[in-house]
Protein backbone atom coordinates (compact mmCIF):
# COMPACT_ATOMS: atom_id res chain seq x y z
CA UNK A 1 0.00 0.00 0.00
CA UNK A 2 1.23 3.05 -1.12
CA UNK A 3 0.45 6.43 1.15
CA UNK A 4 1.32 9.71 0.75
CA UNK A 5 -0.18 12.50 3.18
CA UNK A 6 -0.42 16.50 2.16
CA UNK A 7 -1.12 19.92 4.34
CA UNK A 8 -3.18 21.78 2.11
CA UNK A 9 -1.60 25.48 1.80
CA UNK A 10 -4.27 26.97 -0.61
CA UNK A 11 -6.96 26.31 -2.74
CA UNK A 12 -8.02 28.65 -5.41
CA UNK A 13 -11.07 27.98 -7.26
CA UNK A 14 -13.01 30.64 -7.82
CA UNK A 15 -15.26 31.30 -11.15
CA UNK A 16 -13.31 33.17 -14.24
CA UNK A 17 -15.12 36.42 -13.77
CA UNK A 18 -15.18 39.27 -16.39
CA UNK A 19 -12.45 41.02 -14.74
CA UNK A 20 -10.29 38.60 -14.34
CA UNK A 21 -6.99 39.61 -16.71
CA UNK A 22 -7.34 42.94 -14.60
CA UNK A 23 -6.77 40.94 -11.48
CA UNK A 24 -4.10 38.95 -13.16
CA UNK A 25 -2.24 42.73 -13.98
CA UNK A 26 -2.27 43.17 -10.18
CA UNK A 27 -1.26 40.41 -9.16
CA UNK A 28 1.64 40.68 -11.38
CA UNK A 29 2.27 44.51 -11.25
CA UNK A 30 2.07 44.95 -15.21
CA UNK A 31 0.55 43.41 -18.39
CA UNK A 32 1.73 40.34 -19.30
CA UNK A 33 3.19 40.18 -22.64
CA UNK A 34 3.10 37.38 -25.45
CA UNK A 35 1.74 34.98 -23.25
CA UNK A 36 -1.33 32.74 -25.03
CA UNK A 37 -5.02 33.43 -23.42
CA UNK A 38 -4.44 29.92 -21.29
CA UNK A 39 -1.21 30.93 -20.10
CA UNK A 40 -2.33 34.39 -18.64
CA UNK A 41 -5.49 32.64 -17.32
CA UNK A 42 -3.38 29.51 -15.67
CA UNK A 43 -0.62 32.51 -14.33
CA UNK A 44 -4.24 34.07 -13.13
CA UNK A 45 -5.13 31.07 -10.93
CA UNK A 46 -1.63 30.33 -10.04
CA UNK A 47 -0.67 33.94 -8.51
CA UNK A 48 -4.33 33.99 -6.99
CA UNK A 49 -3.47 30.49 -5.32
CA UNK A 50 0.06 31.64 -4.01
CA UNK A 51 -1.46 34.71 -2.80
CA UNK A 52 -4.09 33.04 -0.62
CA UNK A 53 -1.09 30.83 0.73
CA UNK A 54 0.23 34.23 2.01
CA UNK A 55 3.56 33.48 -0.30
CA UNK A 56 4.69 36.17 -2.84
CA UNK A 57 7.36 33.37 -4.43
CA UNK A 58 7.81 29.50 -5.00
CA UNK A 59 10.51 27.06 -3.67
CA UNK A 60 12.42 25.67 -6.55
CA UNK A 61 11.55 22.32 -4.77
CA UNK A 62 8.00 22.91 -5.27
CA UNK A 63 7.03 20.65 -8.83
CA UNK A 64 4.30 22.06 -10.75
CA UNK A 65 1.90 19.66 -12.72
CA UNK A 66 -0.87 21.03 -14.88
CA UNK A 67 -3.76 19.23 -15.95
CA UNK A 68 -6.24 20.50 -19.07
CA UNK A 69 -8.55 19.16 -21.77
CA UNK A 70 -7.33 21.21 -24.65
CA UNK A 71 -4.47 22.82 -23.45
CA UNK A 72 -3.31 25.97 -25.89
CA UNK A 73 -6.19 25.64 -28.06
CA UNK A 74 -6.85 29.29 -29.41
CA UNK A 75 -3.71 29.60 -29.97
CA UNK A 76 -3.27 26.53 -31.55
CA UNK A 77 -5.81 27.66 -33.89
CA UNK A 78 -4.84 30.53 -34.77
CA UNK A 79 -1.38 29.41 -35.42
CA UNK A 80 -3.02 27.02 -38.36
CA UNK A 81 -4.90 29.50 -39.51
CA UNK A 82 -1.60 31.98 -39.86
CA UNK A 83 0.01 28.57 -41.21
CA UNK A 84 -2.39 28.61 -44.06
CA UNK A 85 -1.46 31.68 -45.31
CA UNK A 86 2.24 31.73 -44.75
CA UNK A 87 4.72 31.50 -41.45
CA UNK A 88 2.87 31.62 -38.09
CA UNK A 89 4.71 34.59 -36.03
CA UNK A 90 6.72 33.42 -34.11
CA UNK A 91 5.16 34.80 -30.83
CA UNK A 92 1.84 32.73 -31.68
CA UNK A 93 4.00 29.88 -32.76
CA UNK A 94 5.26 30.05 -29.09
CA UNK A 95 2.09 30.27 -27.59
CA UNK A 96 0.76 26.96 -28.89
CA UNK A 97 3.10 25.60 -26.56
CA UNK A 98 1.87 25.01 -23.23
CA UNK A 99 5.06 25.00 -21.40
CA UNK A 100 5.38 28.64 -21.93
CA UNK A 101 3.33 28.82 -18.74
CA UNK A 102 6.06 27.44 -16.53
CA UNK A 103 8.10 29.99 -17.86
CA UNK A 104 5.80 32.81 -16.86
CA UNK A 105 5.40 31.07 -13.47
CA UNK A 106 9.32 31.14 -13.22
CA UNK A 107 9.30 34.92 -13.84
CA UNK A 108 6.59 35.72 -11.70
CA UNK A 109 7.27 33.49 -8.36
CA UNK A 110 11.44 33.66 -8.91
CA UNK A 111 10.86 29.70 -9.24
CA UNK A 112 13.42 27.43 -11.39
CA UNK A 113 12.16 23.43 -10.95
CA UNK A 114 10.06 20.78 -12.06
CA UNK A 115 7.00 21.56 -14.38
CA UNK A 116 4.60 19.21 -16.33
CA UNK A 117 1.90 19.61 -18.55
CA UNK A 118 -0.34 16.15 -18.05
CA UNK A 119 -3.69 15.38 -19.78
CA UNK A 120 -4.98 11.97 -19.37
CA UNK A 121 -8.20 9.75 -19.97
CA UNK A 122 -8.58 8.38 -17.05
CA UNK A 123 -9.66 10.79 -14.09
CA UNK A 124 -9.05 8.25 -11.27
CA UNK A 125 -5.84 6.76 -13.06
CA UNK A 126 -4.61 10.15 -14.05
CA UNK A 127 -4.99 11.69 -10.43
CA UNK A 128 -3.10 8.76 -8.69
CA UNK A 129 -0.40 9.16 -11.30
CA UNK A 130 0.18 12.64 -10.64
CA UNK A 131 -0.41 12.18 -6.64
CA UNK A 132 1.66 9.64 -6.27
CA UNK A 133 4.37 10.86 -8.51
CA UNK A 134 4.97 13.55 -5.74
CA UNK A 135 8.22 13.46 -3.61
CA UNK A 136 8.04 17.13 -2.60
CA UNK A 137 5.31 19.78 -2.16
CA UNK A 138 3.59 20.95 -5.27
CA UNK A 139 1.09 23.26 -6.80
CA UNK A 140 -1.45 21.27 -8.92
CA UNK A 141 -3.94 22.92 -11.36
CA UNK A 142 -6.34 22.31 -13.92
CA UNK A 143 -6.61 24.79 -16.50
CA UNK A 144 -8.92 25.28 -20.02
CA UNK A 145 -9.72 28.54 -21.41
CA UNK A 146 -13.09 26.36 -23.29
CA UNK A 147 -15.83 25.47 -23.48
CA UNK A 148 -15.91 26.67 -19.90
CA UNK A 149 -12.90 28.54 -18.23
CA UNK A 150 -11.46 27.10 -15.87
CA UNK A 151 -8.48 28.10 -13.61
CA UNK A 152 -8.52 25.61 -10.82
CA UNK A 153 -5.19 25.69 -8.70
CA UNK A 154 -4.17 23.39 -5.23
CA UNK A 155 -1.07 23.88 -3.78
CA UNK A 156 0.04 21.15 -1.28
CA UNK A 157 2.92 20.67 1.05
CA UNK A 158 4.00 16.94 2.14
CA UNK A 159 3.54 16.70 5.34
CA UNK A 160 2.66 14.16 8.68
CA UNK A 161 -0.31 15.02 10.57
CA UNK A 162 0.69 15.46 13.98
CA UNK A 163 -2.91 14.13 15.23
CA UNK A 164 -5.58 11.55 14.22
CA UNK A 165 -7.80 12.83 11.68
CA UNK A 166 -11.20 11.98 10.40
CA UNK A 167 -10.45 11.14 6.48
CA UNK A 168 -13.25 11.28 3.84
CA UNK A 169 -13.22 10.50 0.40
CA UNK A 170 -12.50 12.99 -2.07
CA UNK A 171 -14.02 12.68 -5.51
CA UNK A 172 -11.14 14.64 -6.96
CA UNK A 173 -7.83 16.34 -5.95
CA UNK A 174 -9.64 19.66 -7.91
CA UNK A 175 -12.95 19.26 -6.20
CA UNK A 176 -12.21 19.08 -2.44
CA UNK A 177 -14.03 20.09 0.16
CA UNK A 178 -13.17 23.97 1.09
CA UNK A 179 -12.65 23.17 4.20
CA UNK A 180 -10.37 20.55 4.23
CA UNK A 181 -7.10 20.95 5.09
CA UNK A 182 -5.30 17.76 4.52
CA UNK A 183 -5.03 15.32 0.84
CA UNK A 184 -4.00 11.47 1.29
CA UNK A 185 -3.57 8.96 -1.64
CA UNK A 186 -3.68 5.74 -0.51
CA UNK A 187 -2.98 3.73 -3.49
CA UNK A 188 -5.17 4.82 -6.03
CA UNK A 189 -7.76 6.43 -3.85
CA UNK A 190 -7.93 10.26 -2.64
CA UNK A 191 -8.99 11.20 0.95
CA UNK A 192 -9.52 14.22 2.59
CA UNK A 193 -9.88 15.73 6.51
CA UNK A 194 -10.88 19.15 8.11
CA UNK B 1 16.26 2.97 -5.28
CA UNK B 2 14.53 2.98 -8.25
CA UNK B 3 13.61 -0.61 -9.44
CA UNK B 4 12.34 0.31 -12.57
CA UNK B 5 13.79 -1.43 -15.93
CA UNK B 6 13.65 -0.46 -19.69
CA UNK B 7 13.14 -4.02 -21.07
CA UNK B 8 12.21 -3.50 -24.76
CA UNK B 9 12.52 -0.52 -27.60
CA UNK B 10 11.05 -0.02 -30.79
CA UNK B 11 11.67 2.79 -33.28
CA UNK B 12 10.41 4.33 -36.71
CA UNK B 13 12.59 6.92 -38.33
CA UNK B 14 14.14 8.56 -41.02
CA UNK B 15 17.37 5.36 -40.86
CA UNK B 16 13.93 2.94 -41.49
CA UNK B 17 11.43 2.38 -40.29
CA UNK B 18 12.05 -0.08 -37.69
CA UNK B 19 14.77 -0.83 -35.09
CA UNK B 20 15.91 -4.31 -36.86
CA UNK B 21 16.02 -2.73 -40.27
CA UNK B 22 18.05 0.35 -39.04
CA UNK B 23 20.52 -1.97 -37.29
CA UNK B 24 21.58 -3.89 -40.29
CA UNK B 25 23.24 -0.95 -42.02
CA UNK B 26 26.04 0.96 -40.93
CA UNK B 27 25.13 4.24 -39.19
CA UNK B 28 26.27 7.54 -40.43
CA UNK B 29 25.37 11.00 -40.67
CA UNK B 30 21.90 11.48 -42.57
CA UNK B 31 21.69 13.43 -45.62
CA UNK B 32 17.92 15.07 -45.03
CA UNK B 33 15.13 15.66 -47.53
CA UNK B 34 14.42 19.40 -48.31
CA UNK B 35 10.93 21.20 -47.89
CA UNK B 36 9.93 24.32 -49.43
CA UNK B 37 7.48 26.16 -47.04
CA UNK B 38 5.13 29.01 -48.55
CA UNK B 39 6.02 32.14 -47.62
CA UNK B 40 9.83 31.01 -46.71
CA UNK B 41 12.32 31.93 -49.26
CA UNK B 42 14.85 28.99 -48.79
CA UNK B 43 13.82 25.34 -48.71
CA UNK B 44 14.34 23.75 -45.10
CA UNK B 45 16.09 20.40 -44.37
CA UNK B 46 13.38 17.83 -42.76
CA UNK B 47 14.01 13.88 -41.56
CA UNK B 48 10.97 11.94 -42.32
CA UNK B 49 10.19 8.28 -41.32
CA UNK B 50 11.64 5.79 -43.88
CA UNK B 51 8.84 4.21 -45.93
CA UNK B 52 9.06 0.32 -45.97
CA UNK B 53 9.38 -0.76 -49.26
CA UNK B 54 7.28 -4.12 -48.55
CA UNK B 55 4.43 -1.58 -47.66
CA UNK B 56 2.02 0.50 -49.35
CA UNK B 57 1.64 4.05 -48.60
CA UNK B 58 -1.13 4.19 -45.95
CA UNK B 59 -4.03 6.09 -47.40
CA UNK B 60 -4.38 8.88 -44.37
CA UNK B 61 -2.15 10.65 -41.75
CA UNK B 62 -4.29 8.40 -39.23
CA UNK B 63 -3.59 5.21 -41.05
CA UNK B 64 -0.18 6.07 -40.83
CA UNK B 65 0.14 6.72 -37.68
CA UNK B 66 -1.86 3.58 -36.74
CA UNK B 67 0.65 1.56 -38.71
CA UNK B 68 3.59 3.49 -36.79
CA UNK B 69 2.56 3.12 -33.26
CA UNK B 70 1.60 -0.46 -33.63
CA UNK B 71 4.64 -1.90 -34.91
CA UNK B 72 7.19 -0.05 -32.55
CA UNK B 73 4.93 -1.17 -29.82
CA UNK B 74 4.79 -4.32 -31.17
CA UNK B 75 8.94 -4.34 -31.63
CA UNK B 76 9.39 -3.13 -27.52
CA UNK B 77 8.07 -6.85 -26.76
CA UNK B 78 4.79 -5.13 -25.39
CA UNK B 79 2.15 -7.85 -25.70
CA UNK B 80 -0.17 -6.60 -22.98
CA UNK B 81 -2.49 -3.89 -23.47
CA UNK B 82 -4.06 -3.37 -19.65
CA UNK B 83 -0.20 -0.76 -18.53
CA UNK B 84 -0.15 2.75 -18.70
CA UNK B 85 0.62 4.45 -21.99
CA UNK B 86 2.65 7.66 -21.22
CA UNK B 87 2.62 9.51 -24.83
CA UNK B 88 5.20 12.10 -25.79
CA UNK B 89 4.68 14.43 -28.21
CA UNK B 90 4.50 18.14 -28.89
CA UNK B 91 2.45 18.38 -32.07
CA UNK B 92 0.20 15.02 -31.74
CA UNK B 93 -2.06 14.73 -34.87
CA UNK B 94 -1.08 18.13 -36.05
CA UNK B 95 -0.76 16.52 -39.03
CA UNK B 96 -4.35 15.38 -39.06
CA UNK B 97 -5.94 18.59 -38.90
CA UNK B 98 -4.19 20.27 -41.20
CA UNK B 99 -4.82 17.62 -43.72
CA UNK B 100 -8.79 18.26 -42.55
CA UNK B 101 -8.79 14.75 -41.88
CA UNK B 102 -12.98 13.60 -40.42
CA UNK B 103 -11.67 12.59 -36.86
CA UNK B 104 -8.94 15.24 -35.77
CA UNK B 105 -11.56 17.15 -34.27
CA UNK B 106 -9.35 18.59 -31.18
CA UNK B 107 -5.69 18.05 -30.07
CA UNK B 108 -7.46 16.08 -26.42
CA UNK B 109 -9.23 13.83 -28.49
CA UNK B 110 -5.94 12.04 -29.89
CA UNK B 111 -5.68 10.36 -26.62
CA UNK B 112 -8.74 8.06 -27.67
CA UNK B 113 -7.88 7.66 -31.25
CA UNK B 114 -4.54 6.41 -30.02
CA UNK B 115 -6.36 3.84 -27.41
CA UNK B 116 -8.36 3.04 -30.21
CA UNK B 117 -5.43 2.54 -33.23
CA UNK B 118 -3.85 0.07 -30.13
CA UNK B 119 -6.95 -1.21 -28.58
CA UNK B 120 -5.71 -0.10 -25.16
CA UNK B 121 -7.33 -0.58 -22.09
CA UNK B 122 -5.16 0.67 -19.19
CA UNK B 123 -4.61 4.44 -18.63
CA UNK B 124 -3.73 6.90 -21.24
CA UNK B 125 -1.53 10.27 -20.49
CA UNK B 126 0.21 12.91 -22.71
CA UNK B 127 3.44 14.39 -21.04
CA UNK B 128 3.84 17.86 -23.02
CA UNK B 129 7.25 19.67 -22.10
CA UNK B 130 7.98 20.09 -25.75
CA UNK B 131 11.17 18.38 -26.37
CA UNK B 132 12.14 17.19 -23.31
CA UNK B 133 8.76 14.92 -23.04
CA UNK B 134 10.04 11.56 -23.93
CA UNK B 135 12.33 11.97 -21.05
CA UNK B 136 9.70 13.83 -18.67
CA UNK B 137 7.23 11.00 -19.76
CA UNK B 138 9.84 8.03 -18.77
CA UNK B 139 10.53 9.75 -14.97
CA UNK B 140 7.00 9.68 -14.93
CA UNK B 141 5.86 6.36 -15.90
CA UNK B 142 9.16 5.12 -13.57
CA UNK B 143 7.07 6.97 -10.68
CA UNK B 144 4.08 4.86 -11.57
CA UNK B 145 5.54 1.82 -11.35
CA UNK B 146 7.31 2.69 -8.37
CA UNK B 147 4.20 3.99 -6.57
CA UNK B 148 2.64 0.36 -7.74
CA UNK B 149 0.16 1.63 -9.88
CA UNK B 150 1.01 -0.38 -12.62
CA UNK B 151 2.98 -3.03 -12.88
CA UNK B 152 4.51 -1.95 -16.79
CA UNK B 153 4.25 1.08 -18.92
CA UNK B 154 4.76 2.42 -22.44
CA UNK B 155 6.30 5.43 -23.17
CA UNK B 156 5.68 6.48 -26.89
CA UNK B 157 6.88 8.90 -28.56
CA UNK B 158 5.38 10.48 -31.57
CA UNK B 159 6.35 12.83 -33.94
CA UNK B 160 5.13 13.11 -37.08
CA UNK B 161 5.41 15.81 -40.08
CA UNK B 162 3.21 18.63 -39.74
CA UNK B 163 3.60 22.41 -41.27
CA UNK B 164 2.55 24.14 -38.40
CA UNK B 165 5.84 23.01 -36.59
CA UNK B 166 7.81 23.53 -39.40
CA UNK B 167 6.96 26.93 -40.62
CA UNK B 168 6.99 27.74 -36.94
CA UNK B 169 10.58 26.78 -35.97
CA UNK B 170 11.56 28.21 -39.59
CA UNK B 171 9.55 31.47 -38.71
CA UNK B 172 11.76 31.46 -35.71
CA UNK B 173 15.14 31.16 -37.67
CA UNK B 174 16.17 28.33 -35.54
CA UNK B 175 16.47 25.76 -38.64
CA UNK B 176 19.96 24.92 -40.48
CA UNK B 177 19.74 25.59 -44.02
CA UNK B 178 21.39 22.07 -44.93
CA UNK B 179 22.62 19.51 -42.44
CA UNK B 180 23.13 19.18 -38.36
CA UNK B 181 26.51 19.75 -37.17
CA UNK B 182 26.60 18.97 -33.44
CA UNK B 183 29.21 21.10 -31.67
CA UNK B 184 30.93 21.72 -34.78
CA UNK B 185 32.86 25.65 -35.87
CA UNK B 186 29.77 25.97 -38.65
CA UNK B 187 26.45 25.22 -37.16
CA UNK B 188 23.68 26.56 -38.00
CA UNK B 189 20.94 25.43 -36.49
CA UNK B 190 18.37 22.30 -36.09
CA UNK B 191 17.18 19.87 -39.00
CA UNK B 192 13.82 18.53 -37.54
CA UNK B 193 12.76 15.37 -37.93
CA UNK B 194 9.91 12.39 -37.34
CA UNK B 195 10.25 9.74 -35.40
CA UNK B 196 7.86 6.95 -33.30
CA UNK B 197 9.57 5.33 -30.77
CA UNK B 198 8.36 3.18 -27.82
CA UNK B 199 10.17 2.09 -24.44
CA UNK B 200 8.80 -0.34 -22.57
CA UNK B 201 9.26 -0.50 -18.47
CA UNK B 202 8.70 -2.53 -16.26
CA UNK B 203 9.49 -3.73 -12.74
CA UNK B 204 10.52 -6.79 -14.09
CA UNK B 205 14.94 -7.29 -13.71
CA UNK B 206 16.81 -6.40 -17.41
CA UNK B 207 19.72 -5.04 -18.80
CA UNK B 208 19.14 -0.96 -18.41
CA UNK B 209 17.67 0.29 -15.19
CA UNK B 210 16.56 3.86 -14.45
CA UNK B 211 18.55 4.74 -11.77
CA UNK B 212 16.93 8.18 -11.20
CA UNK B 213 16.12 11.53 -13.34
CA UNK B 214 15.55 15.38 -13.00
CA UNK B 215 14.01 18.08 -14.92
CA UNK B 216 14.95 22.10 -14.17
CA UNK B 217 12.56 25.01 -15.88
CA UNK B 218 14.77 28.11 -15.96
CA UNK B 219 12.51 30.71 -16.73
CA UNK B 220 15.47 33.45 -18.29
CA UNK B 221 15.05 31.65 -21.38
CA UNK B 222 12.06 31.02 -23.47
CA UNK B 223 13.18 29.42 -26.12
CA UNK B 224 16.89 28.38 -24.77
CA UNK B 225 19.09 26.59 -22.38
CA UNK B 226 21.15 28.09 -19.76
CA UNK B 227 24.67 26.96 -17.64
CA UNK B 228 22.92 27.31 -14.20
CA UNK B 229 19.76 25.47 -14.90
CA UNK B 230 22.19 23.01 -16.97
CA UNK B 231 24.25 22.05 -13.70
CA UNK B 232 21.14 21.84 -11.39
CA UNK B 233 19.26 19.25 -13.79
CA UNK B 234 23.11 17.49 -13.40
CA UNK B 235 23.30 17.75 -9.30
CA UNK B 236 19.54 16.68 -9.29
CA UNK B 237 20.15 13.62 -11.74
CA UNK B 238 23.55 12.42 -9.84
CA UNK B 239 21.62 12.97 -6.15
CA UNK B 240 18.75 10.83 -6.92
CA UNK B 241 20.64 7.65 -8.73
CA UNK B 242 23.26 8.01 -6.31
CA UNK B 243 26.02 8.45 -8.73
CA UNK B 244 29.37 10.70 -8.64
CA UNK B 245 30.17 12.59 -11.72
CA UNK B 246 32.98 9.71 -12.60
CA UNK B 247 30.94 7.34 -12.59
CA UNK B 248 28.93 8.45 -15.61
CA UNK B 249 31.38 7.31 -18.63
CA UNK B 250 28.25 8.42 -21.48
CA UNK B 251 26.14 11.30 -22.24
CA UNK B 252 24.09 11.63 -25.09
CA UNK B 253 23.78 15.12 -25.61
CA UNK B 254 20.98 17.20 -26.60
CA UNK B 255 23.60 19.22 -29.56
CA UNK B 256 21.09 19.60 -32.18
CA UNK B 257 23.69 21.96 -33.95
CA UNK B 258 21.65 25.33 -32.24
CA UNK B 259 24.88 28.32 -32.15
CA UNK B 260 23.67 29.03 -28.86
CA UNK B 261 21.91 25.79 -26.88
CA UNK B 262 25.44 23.59 -27.95
CA UNK B 263 27.61 26.22 -26.87
CA UNK B 264 25.80 26.08 -23.32
CA UNK B 265 25.73 22.79 -23.00
CA UNK B 266 29.24 22.39 -23.84
CA UNK B 267 30.27 24.81 -21.11
CA UNK B 268 28.05 22.95 -18.24
CA UNK B 269 29.24 19.89 -19.64
CA UNK B 270 32.73 21.23 -18.83
CA UNK B 271 32.51 22.76 -15.27
CA UNK B 272 30.55 19.75 -14.15
CA UNK B 273 32.42 16.90 -15.28
CA UNK B 274 36.34 16.66 -15.10
CA UNK B 275 37.20 15.03 -17.61
CA UNK B 276 34.11 15.19 -19.93
CA UNK B 277 33.15 11.35 -20.12
CA UNK B 278 32.62 10.27 -23.61
CA UNK B 279 29.63 12.16 -25.71
CA UNK B 280 27.35 11.10 -28.40
CA UNK B 281 24.38 12.97 -30.18
CA UNK B 282 22.21 11.48 -32.26
CA UNK B 283 20.92 14.42 -34.19
CA UNK B 284 22.70 13.97 -37.60
CA UNK B 285 21.16 10.63 -37.69
CA UNK B 286 17.54 11.29 -36.67
CA UNK B 287 17.12 15.29 -36.79
CA UNK B 288 15.42 16.78 -33.89
CA UNK B 289 12.61 14.61 -33.22
CA UNK B 290 11.04 17.25 -30.48
CA UNK B 291 8.70 15.33 -28.41
CA UNK B 292 9.69 11.91 -29.27
CA UNK B 293 13.48 12.69 -28.85
CA UNK B 294 13.44 11.50 -25.64
CA UNK B 295 12.77 7.96 -26.56
CA UNK B 296 13.26 7.37 -29.75
CA UNK B 297 17.47 8.66 -29.29
CA UNK B 298 17.48 6.34 -26.45
CA UNK B 299 16.01 3.54 -28.09
CA UNK B 300 18.42 3.72 -30.72
CA UNK B 301 20.91 4.28 -28.56
CA UNK B 302 20.48 1.30 -25.62
CA UNK B 303 20.35 -1.03 -29.12
CA UNK B 304 23.63 0.08 -30.57
CA UNK B 305 24.79 -0.67 -27.41
CA UNK B 306 23.47 -4.10 -27.24
CA UNK B 307 24.56 -4.51 -30.63
CA UNK B 308 27.94 -3.42 -30.31
CA UNK B 309 27.92 -1.06 -32.85
CA UNK B 310 28.63 2.51 -32.94
CA UNK B 311 27.70 5.23 -35.37
CA UNK B 312 30.06 7.10 -37.99
CA UNK B 313 31.27 10.79 -36.46
CA UNK B 314 29.94 13.28 -38.13
CA UNK B 315 32.94 15.06 -39.88
CA UNK B 316 32.21 18.57 -39.64
CA UNK B 317 34.98 20.17 -37.48
CA UNK B 318 34.27 20.35 -34.01
CA UNK B 319 34.21 23.98 -32.94
CA UNK B 320 37.80 24.20 -30.65
CA UNK B 321 36.43 26.87 -28.43
CA UNK B 322 33.64 24.94 -27.10
CA UNK B 323 36.28 22.10 -25.63
CA UNK B 324 34.53 19.12 -26.91
CA UNK B 325 34.77 15.66 -28.41
CA UNK B 326 32.18 13.04 -30.05
CA UNK B 327 32.92 9.56 -28.81
CA UNK B 328 34.32 7.61 -32.15
CA UNK B 329 34.05 4.65 -30.79
CA UNK B 330 31.59 3.07 -28.16
CA UNK B 331 32.85 3.32 -24.72
CA UNK B 332 33.04 0.98 -22.60
CA UNK B 333 30.07 2.49 -19.76
CA UNK B 334 28.21 1.25 -17.00
CA UNK B 335 26.53 4.17 -15.95
CA UNK B 336 24.72 6.92 -19.05
CA UNK B 337 22.76 10.27 -18.81
CA UNK B 338 20.30 11.04 -21.67
CA UNK B 339 19.91 14.61 -21.98
CA UNK B 340 17.25 16.74 -23.46
CA UNK B 341 16.65 20.46 -23.77
CA UNK B 342 12.93 22.18 -24.73
CA UNK B 343 11.27 25.16 -25.16
CA UNK B 344 10.24 26.88 -22.08
CA UNK B 345 13.51 26.54 -20.47
CA UNK B 346 13.31 22.46 -19.89
CA UNK B 347 16.24 21.27 -19.10
CA UNK B 348 16.12 16.90 -18.07
CA UNK B 349 18.03 14.50 -17.72
CA UNK B 350 17.67 10.42 -16.79
CA UNK B 351 20.69 8.15 -15.65
CA UNK B 352 20.54 4.50 -17.18
CA UNK B 353 22.54 1.54 -15.49
CA UNK B 354 23.88 -0.88 -17.78
CA UNK B 355 23.48 -4.23 -15.58
CA UNK B 356 25.42 -6.50 -18.55
CA UNK B 357 24.22 -8.71 -20.66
Amino acid sequence: MTIKTFKILAVHRDPVTDDWRQQLIELLGSKPRRLSHWCELGLWGALSCIRRAGQSGLPNSVAIRICCELGAIAATRAALAQTREGLPMPFTFMQTQPGQIFNALGSALGWHGDGLISIYNNPGAGEAALLQGLSHSALLAWVDEEPQPKSDWIYLETRQPDQTLDWYPAASLFATDPEASWLKIVDRDVFQAR
Amino acid sequence: MSQVYIAGFGLASTLASDLAATLQQPLKPQQPAMRQLEGYADPVPYFAIAQASSEPLPPSWYARCRMLVRSVIAESGCSSRTGALYLASASINLGAIEAGEDYAVNLPGFLDELAAMLEWQGPVFWINTACTSGLNALMAARDGINAGLFDEAIVLGVELENRLTLAGFAGMQLLSSDRSRPFATDRNGLVLGEAVAALRLSRAPSRWRIAGGAQVIDSSQASGASVAAYLTMLEQTLARAQLTPEEIQLVKVQAAGSPANDAIEAQALNQFFAPVPALISLKPLLGHTLGASGAAELALLLSLIERDQWPTPDTAALDPQLNIALADKRPSARYILACNLGFGGSHSALAIEDRGR
